[in-house]
């Protein structure tokens, strides 16, 4: 087994991984359960969350391109970031995604999509294009082409499948007490426990939505930190992408400009937020923390050497 | 000033603050990466004058009677922010953590560690003239690598403070990686 072998494995990371698919399963299990428990005619909900979630994954770059109005270049228009995509999928060991693209926009950032790795779009922003080094931007490029490898725009679109259907059965639930769609026959006798019945349905599809919803984003942060790992593998330089993420998430920009002996007398170094509320956010956020994903990449690059 | 009893104590095994560059000294013997030269400093605001003829007049005497075999070169240097920089060179880069240690020390035993704003090594890292400093206010190290006029090298700042890191350095969170403009080593 060779050295990238080796790194190219993080067991705690799949370990979470497979945890948090398996309890995304439970909550699929407890959804139907409930509506078979029920007896609700939800069969169009489902069918439209289902469909919903088919033409996210077939159209996704055609979709993100669109919204994001990103422009596909050719090789003559964008030779440096062409060059960088075919070197580093050829080392990724993946066909070169089949659009590269560019946004027109200021602020640095980039995404991968499309539902398998012959059909993948790369985009980048102009902003990312100005503010990193050549191997900032290779070490985005890298993380990008690691989301196309490990399938993530699929396995995520999947893993939200079922947000979408709890999110269309809340909503769907909620006009319907509103109108009496629950049935008006009144709370009273057999009517009553039929109310009861779909409250206590209504109340465990909300915590369904909230916990599929917080398994989601646990488990896009491991396909972050995941792509943040093979990204610096493909391109052996962990601390090129642990200084974009800096850019890109806008920490550079915290970096102080003012000297150590201008602001030692206003006691700065005490003005250290520790806690802001940080630890609810990160539990809703698609990304792993910035200080998480460098400290990960430290590690990597101290496995390189 | 508990913190300063703390980080800057007569015995080496209680100072580990600045004792835990040694890991780094250590590295320089099977790394080519970094090299830690054998000059670094000590930076000092006095509030007046009074208070900076006392810190000059006390450190000279200090390091001429006390640690002036374990030091090749001494001088005290006033910068534009009225900061003092007491710039020590020894022999050996362990010497040069022990003489600012002792320094540090001694300032502290006068009652003014707070007048202190920290210390600086000079290293050579990739090829890169790079200063450590090491915050007293909280007892951290971070990495400063100029790279022109007001200009710094954050890719190879965040590398070396990685290696700082995995050496066990306590490192200071980089909102709080303040430049030492124009240094005067």
């Amino acid at each position: 087994m060779t050295l990238k072998n080796n790194i190219g494995k993080d067991h705690a990371l799949t370990l979470r991984m497979i945890f948090t698919g398996f309890l995304l399963f439970l909550t699929y299990i407890a959804l139907f359960g409930i509506l078979l428990f029920t007896g609700l005619p939800f069969g169009f909900v489902l069918i439209m969350g289902i469909g919903m979630v088919f033409f996210q994954y077939f159209f996704s770059d055609w979709l993100v391109l669109k919204t994001t109005r990103a422009k596909e270049v050719s090789e003559s228009e964008a030779p440096k970031l062409h060059e960088i995509v075919t070197r580093l999928s050829l080392i990724a060991g993946i066909p070169k995604p089949r659009r590269i693209a560019i946004m027109d926009i200021e602020a640095p950032n980039a995404f991968a999509t499309g539902r398998n790795k012959k059909k993948a779009t790369i985009a980048v922003t102009t902003g990312l294009l100005n503010k990193l080094t050549d191997q900032e931007l290779e070490g985005v490029i890298g993380h990008e082409l690691a989301h196309i490898k490990n399938r993530d725009v699929a396995v995520m679109t999947w893993a939200s499948l079922i947000v979408v259907i709890a999110g269309y059965l809340m909503q769907m639930m909620f006009w319907m007490s509103l109108f009496g769609g629950f049935g008006g026959g009144g709370r009273r006798g057999n009517g009553g426990q039929v109310w009861l019945m779909i409250m206590l349905a209504y109340v465990s599809i909300i915590v369904i939505y909230f916990i599929s919803q917080l398994l989601t984003m646990a488990l896009s942060r491991y396909r972050e930190l995941a792509a943040d790992r093979d990204g610096a593998l493909i391109t052996g330089n962990p601390m090129a992408l642990a200084s974009a993420l800096q850019k890109i998430s806008g920490q550079i920009s915290k970096i102080p400009e003012r000297d150590l002996r201008q602001v030692e007398h206003a006691n700065a170094f005490f003005i250290i937020p520790a806690l802001q509320g940080k630890s609810v956010a990160k539990l809703m956020s698609s990304h792993p923390d910035t200080e998480e994903r460098i400290k990960r990449l430290r590690s990597i690059k101290n496995m390189i050497g | 000033m508990d913190i300063f009893k703390n980080i800057f104590s007569s015995k080496k095994e209680s100072s580990p603050i600045l004792y835990s560059l040694m890991n780094i000294i250590e590295l320089e013997k099977s790394s080519t990466e970094i090299t830690i030269k054998n000059s670094g400093a000590i930076l000092l605001k006095p509030t007046d004058i009074v208070q900076q003829t006392k810190f000059h007049d006390g450190i000279k005497n200090y390091t001429n009677t006390s640690i002036s075999d374990e030091i090749t070169e001494f001088n005290l240097q006033d910068d534009s922010h009225n900061i003092t920089w007491a710039i020590l060179k020894t022999e050996t880069s362990p010497q040069l953590v022990q003489g600012i240690d002792k320094i540090s020390n001694y300032v502290a035993t006068l009652n003014m560690g707070d007048k202190m704003i920290g210390s600086v090594f000079i290293a050579k890292f990739h090829e890169s003239k790079a200063y450590i400093i090491c915050n007293y206010r909280t007892s951290k190290f971070y990495p400063f690598i100029p790279s022109g006029k007001e200009t710094r090298n954050h890719e190879l700042e965040l590398d070396l403070g990685h290696l700082l890191e995995t050496n066990k350095i306590p490192i200071e969170n980089h909102i709080n990686w303040y430049p030492l403009w124009g240094a005067l080593i």
